[in-house]
């Protein structure tokens, strides 16, 4: 296995543009990428693209409207861990030797077809009966409060802080900052989750150059390079489980920390999944950034925030940097990528050396997640 | 209920036995290979992945686990509704929406019983019928 760096990124600011056709939110992305890399665009063999609802092909549809035609592509679809998948897709090729240069790219159109809660699967067993996202969370949340005396404060502060990191954040989809209050007092979506407390929907589009570490040095002084890339599926939770915790996610946890070498003490920054407020509180603990049960400490004791021991999502997170369902994967490893090469701005990370993103994905009966997929970066 | 339409949501999840309550009980499986006992009822042990599975009535009294309230709109559904993970004795924990609830008397640990009622509409002016759980009272 080879190592891969990443030797480009793009991302178009997310938010709601219904105007805007699907290749229009995924073409500058790539462009971008591309043109971050410094590479020539006939070097790129491959290409993996992340995204939820469009349909058929969505990753030529895109290509095509930048020249880029011909190569191998491939169209993955993993809920909210599409665009990961995706990245996750294009190492494995390099790593393996197969190819020298790819790109990933996630897009997703959504603003037009979905308001309110994603609608799930009509004959899922659970779905079907009525489960959606938000009240999955809100359940573990209760857990977590029952459990640990996890507070309705504790996790509104993750609203608070990932809104008051996008202010810096030029290509978020919001940028106003809320009270704590605020937040509280938004609409009651499912208890104890308010409106402020679960991310929007909206459209965007990411886009990542891959290549092998060996050729990299040609194009980026010090490439940053992917230290660990892991993909896992949820285990039947069929016998009654922990809902505070996350099988997926620790397992996806060990094996990432595994493959590079390194604890959750040596991270300098993540991008994690906060779907919802409890989600980011729930993956500071399985990905060890803190002891189970005390995820809402360590918002409440500012740990997490920029200039803290620990920042997560300094770009804001889904929550207020958006979530487009198959971009979100490769917008966190965008945000690592600037931060680790020093190009964050007001929203830098001091001395980022190694960064982690996680995704965790799916709404299905019967398994905590269908996917959660880890990045470990490192410069 | 015959004033209404009503529809089963799907065949196979539970049944309502002979007496003069037509009492429902969930059908699961239980593993004659590894004894453990699955929910809803497949023809393979999703544990140990043995085909000698026997499909078998689950208890129908069981502790909530947790529970939330859903008041947006969602598609097809009732709301307000409430739903949650009831845990069963025979180690199985299953969905469902709550039915004869109120907000203020659900509780995680509460005892919970098995019952039947609409959790969505369907076609035309159909009701779509499933299990639920009811606080027992």
């Amino acid at each position: 296995m080879r190592e891969v760096a990443i030797i480009g990124v793009g991302m178009i600011p997310f938010g709601k543009f219904p105007d805007r056709s699907f290749e229009e939110l995924g073409a500058p992305a790539v462009r971008q990428a591309v043109e971050d890399a410094g590479i020539g665009w006939d070097r790129i063999e491959v290409a993996y693209c992340g995204n939820v609802i469009r349909g058929h092909c969505p990753g030529q549809r895109v290509l095509k409207e930048v020249g880029l035609t011909g190569i191998e592509v491939v169209n993955v679809e993993n809920a909210c861990s599409s665009g990961s998948t995706a990245l996750r897709g294009v190492w494995s090729l390099i790593a393996a030797g197969v190819y020298d240069v790819g790109l990933a790219l996630g897009v997703e159109q959504m603003s037009t077809q979905i308001t309110g809660a994603i609608p799930l699967d009509q004959d899922d067993l659970e779905t079907g009966q009525g489960l959606i996202m938000p009240a999955l969370y809100a359940m573990r949340a209760r857990r977590h409060m029952e459990m640990y005396g996890t507070t309705r404060e504790q996790m509104a502060l993750v609203s608070v802080k990932n809104h008051d990191h996008s202010v810096h954040n030029p290509r978020a989809q919001y940028h106003k900052t809320f009270t704590m209050e605020q937040v509280l007092g938004s609409a009651v979506i499912c208890d104890p989750l308010t409106l402020y407390q679960c991310c929007p929907t909206g459209d965007g589009a990411a886009a990542a150059v891959l290549c092998a570490r060996e050729i990299a040095d040609r194009f980026r002084d010090k490439p940053v390079t992917i230290a660990a890339s892991v993909l896992l599926s949820g285990a039947t939770n069929v016998e009654p489980r922990d809902l505070t915790a996350s099988d997926l996610g620790d397992r996806a946890a060990k094996r990432a920390y595994e493959m590079a070498g390194l604890g959750p003490e040596d991270l300098d920054v993540a991008e994690v999944h906060d779907a919802f407020t409890i989600g980011e509180i729930l993956h500071y603990e399985t990905l060890g950034l803190c002891p189970p049960g005390e995820g809402g400490r360590l918002i409440e004791e500012g740990h997490t925030r920029i200039g803290g021991r620990i920042p997560v999502n300094p770009s804001g997170g889904l929550l207020s940097k958006g979530h487009p369902l198959g971009a979100t994967g490769v917008a966190q490893i965008a945000e690592i990528v600037w931060q680790l090469r020093g190009q964050a701005g007001p929203r830098q990370v001091e001395g980022a050396r190694v960064g982690l993103t996680h995704c965790m994905g799916g709404g299905i009966g019967g398994v905590d997640g269908a996917a959660c997929s880890i990045h470990i970066l490192r410069r | 209920m015959d004033t209404e339409r009503f529809e089963p949501f799907k065949p196979g999840l539970f049944e309502l036995t002979d007496g003069p309550d037509r009492a429902p009980r969930l059908i699961g499986v239980r593993c004659q290979s590894c004894g453990r006992y699955a929910f809803p009822a497949r023809d393979i042990c999703i544990f140990c992945h043995s085909g000698q599975v026997e499909r078998t009535p689950l208890s129908s009294v069981g502790v909530l686990h947790t529970f939330t309230v859903c008041g947006l709109p969602v598609p097809r559904m009732l709301p307000p509704y409430a739903m949650g993970y009831v845990d069963l004795p025979e180690g199985v924990r299953v969905f469902a929406q709550l039915e004869d609830w109120r907000e203020a008397e659900l509780e995680v640990g509460m005892q919970v019983e098995l019952c039947v009622g609409p959790i969505k509409t369907g076609e035309g002016d159909a009701k779509i019928v499933s299990y639920k759980f009811r606080p027992k009272r």
